[in-house]
């Protein structure tokens, strides 16, 4: 009994200890973790800018006085006071970036600092923080509550008051005087608190900044889906035509002569056939392709109109100029007739790369130039800068620049689109007619 | 008497194609090509022929607005026979409005085609139960017609209009002969005096006019 009372006790005290030495460890690891640091680097804006000129005066301004203030001290050298206002300012050039450390040094410097006007008896009003060691303190510990944990936030508090509490028990002075350690206590609680709530706003707005962000991804995508499909459709479009063609001459063959040999026929009937079933799976493709909204393929006026070639790039010109644009077209080598999937991308693109231009920089020049080669065709759009920036820049031009890639991607070709050093915008498209 | 074709197509390949294929059926003249819609209209008022072989997609006039005019020339007796690349789904409800008178995918065999021009000449209108089925659907989508010009349906007397609305379920002549127990002939007179009574071209029409002035009801009789 008594031995299991004994146990008791000692079983007791071993888990009190344990306790304790597990709140001293997780101290431990919370205050000693050099690694918490700004999550966010500051962004590249003016505001930034200021904010840290701002820092470093403070910095500067904190180390004079403070050792203007302690050079006055008895006993206080001019190098040591200049020492003891570095060790006081240098944590607040460091709290934006290393909150811990800095209060850690902070500290340290309030110890020196006290210790070195513990000689000056008279002067209880900046004992055992100066004025602008408070200053210096509350700097830092507001940086504290801002990028670390709240249990870090409370732990710094506690621990900062508790050293002021220490200091002034201890001094040799006068122990009945608090000196300034109330209002340090009292200036960093509220400093802290104010900032923790602050935080907690803006951490709920960068959260919601996220989410649009998420939202914007998400419309992307389905904006690229959708235009690969309006892609597909039309490329679709042009071989269910060929397609269509070929059933209806091998359909024409055997009736061109009297007579045709039977053989001629079959194969002719074999290859119709074929045309036939072809189209039939490419009506369902297209089928699938085909959103709600659209039938067939229309024109500007909504009514059914075949695919578009380059061959109606003019008629294409002509409109943006009406819409109040300078629009020269220049052609180079000599036009010839070009596969139908890539006479009609190349006409997609100009127009797509028009109608930025249009949307983007009204009323400015455009160039729009043609090139037939041996290899491929190449078209360039180029629009020099608006000739009234303020006009709306709205946006959605990635969408624009995103659809006339693909379409060039689809085809083998290539596209480069962006800004000109003059603060003009070109699209440069190459689409290549033959393999290799 | 052979009966004239003009095929309209912006496709040089299609065009002769159905040329080659419908002048070797006998009685059909390829009397004509016109290479887009205002060419087909400005062709037919020249060369008067039976039947046009329409496109819809085509530079300049598209084959529904080339149908739209042709048609409405209240002297005129062309008829229009669409073609689409396709599906009949596309522009089928679009172009039976704008006054064609049959469908016919691009792709159909030279009988087939030959037997289009046949019946749409003939005023014996193509409608195919697929066609019926879908112009049923269309007009179950756009609901009851709003009274509309009823006008012209009271010319016709109660047998007229109950072949009219047996038209428009798409029966054949034969069919609504039994369907009324009276002679097919009896049927063919009431057809051609009501189509005259209606200023109509064909059965194709008729059926048209007959969902669109709510003679028949969508879901109606089938």
């Amino acid at each position: 009994m008594g031995d299991a009372g004994a146990f008791d006790v000692a079983g007791g005290a071993a888990a009190r200890a344990g306790r304790v030495n597990r709140g001293l460890t997780a101290l431990r690891e919370d205050l000693f973790d050099v690694r918490v640091r700004t999550k966010r680097p500051p962004a590249p804006f003016s505001s930034v800018a200021v904010a840290r000129g701002l820092l470093y005066a403070a910095v500067v301004i904190t180390v004079g006085i403070q050792g203007a203030v302690l050079a006055g001290y008895p006993g206080v050298s001019g190098g040591l006071a200049f020492v003891l206002g570095l060790a006081t300012g240098v944590p607040i050039l460091l709290a934006p970036q290393r909150p811990l450390v800095a209060w850690w040094m902070s500290l340290g410097a309030t110890v020196a600092c006290a210790l070195a006007g513990e000689s000056n008896g008279h002067d209880h009003i900046q004992w055992p923080w100066t004025a602008v060691g408070i200053f210096a303190q509350v700097v830092v510990m507001a940086y504290v509550a801002f990028h670390a944990r709240l249990r870090i936030v409370v732990e710094t508090w506690m621990i900062t008051a508790l050293l002021g509490l220490v200091l002034v028990r201890n001094a040799q002075h006068d122990p009945s005087h608090w000196g300034t350690m109330p209002a340090v206590a009292m200036l960093t609680a509220i400093v802290m608190v104010v900032v923790v709530a602050f935080r907690g706003r803006s951490d709920a707005r960068r959260q919601l900044a996220l989410q649009s962000d998420l939202t914007a991804t998400e419309r992307e995508r389905s904006a690229l889906l959708e235009e690969r499909a309006r892609i597909a459709r039309e490329l679709h479009d042009v071989v269910a035509h060929h397609m269509s063609v070929i059933a209806i001459q091998a359909e024409a063959a055997r009736y061109r002569v009297a007579d045709p040999p039977p053989e001629l026929v079959r194969s002719f009937v074999t290859i119709r056939a074929n045309a036939v079933d072809a189209l039939a799976e490419l009506r369902r493709v297209l089928g699938l392709l085909r959103t709600e909204q659209e039938g067939g393929e229309f024109d500007g006026q909504g009514r059914p109109a075949p695919l578009p070639t380059l061959e109606r790039l003019p008629e294409l010109i002509e409109n943006v100029r009406a819409a109040g644009m300078t629009v020269d077209c220049v052609t180079v080598g000599v036009p010839r007739p070009l596969p139908q999937g890539v006479d009609l991308s190349a006409y997609r693109i100009g127009q797509e790369a028009l109608s930025n231009a249009l949307r983007h920089a009204p009323g400015a020049r455009v160039r729009v130039e043609v090139a037939y080669v041996p290899t491929g065709i190449g078209l360039r759009v180029y629009n020099e800068p608006a000739p009234h920036p303020e006009a709306p820049a709205r946006d959605g031009s990635g969408h624009g620049v995103m659809g006339m890639r693909e379409r060039a991607a689809m085809i083998g070709g290539t596209l480069e689109a962006g800004h000109t050093p003059d603060g003009g915008y070109h699209v440069d498209v190459f689409l290549p007619t033959e393999e290799q | 008497m052979a009966i004239r074709v003009l095929i309209a197509d912006d496709q040089m390949m299609v065009r002769e194609g159905f040329s080659v294929l419908l002048g070797a059926q006998p009685g059909i003249d390829v009397v004509g090509e016109a290479v887009h819609g205002r060419d087909a209209v400005e062709q037919v008022a020249a060369l008067r022929p039976d039947v046009v072989l329409m496109d819809v997609r085509m530079p300049v006039l598209d084959g529904l607005a080339a149908t739209r005019e042709i048609t409405a020339d209240p002297g005129g007796t062309t008829r229009v026979l669409v073609l689409t690349t396709f599906d009949l789904d596309e522009y089928v409800y679009e172009a039976l409005r704008a006054g064609a008178s049959g469908f016919l995918l691009k792709d159909a065999s030279a009988l087939q085609l030959a037997h289009a021009v046949r019946v749409v000449a003939a005023g014996d209108a193509l409608l195919a139960p697929t066609v019926t089925r879908r112009l049923i659907a269309e007009f179950a989508r756009l609901g009851p017609p709003t009274g509309g010009p009823r006008a012209r349906v009271e010319q016709l007397t109660e047998r007229e209009t109950e072949v009219l609305s047996l038209i428009a379920q798409g029966l054949s002549n034969a069919e609504i002969a039994a369907r009324l127990v009276v002679g097919e002939q009896t049927v063919k007179t009431h057809v051609s005096r009501l189509l005259a009574k209606l200023n109509l071209r064909d059965r194709t029409q008729a059926a048209v006019f007959a969902y669109e002035n709510g003679v028949v009801r969508a879901g109606e009789g089938r």
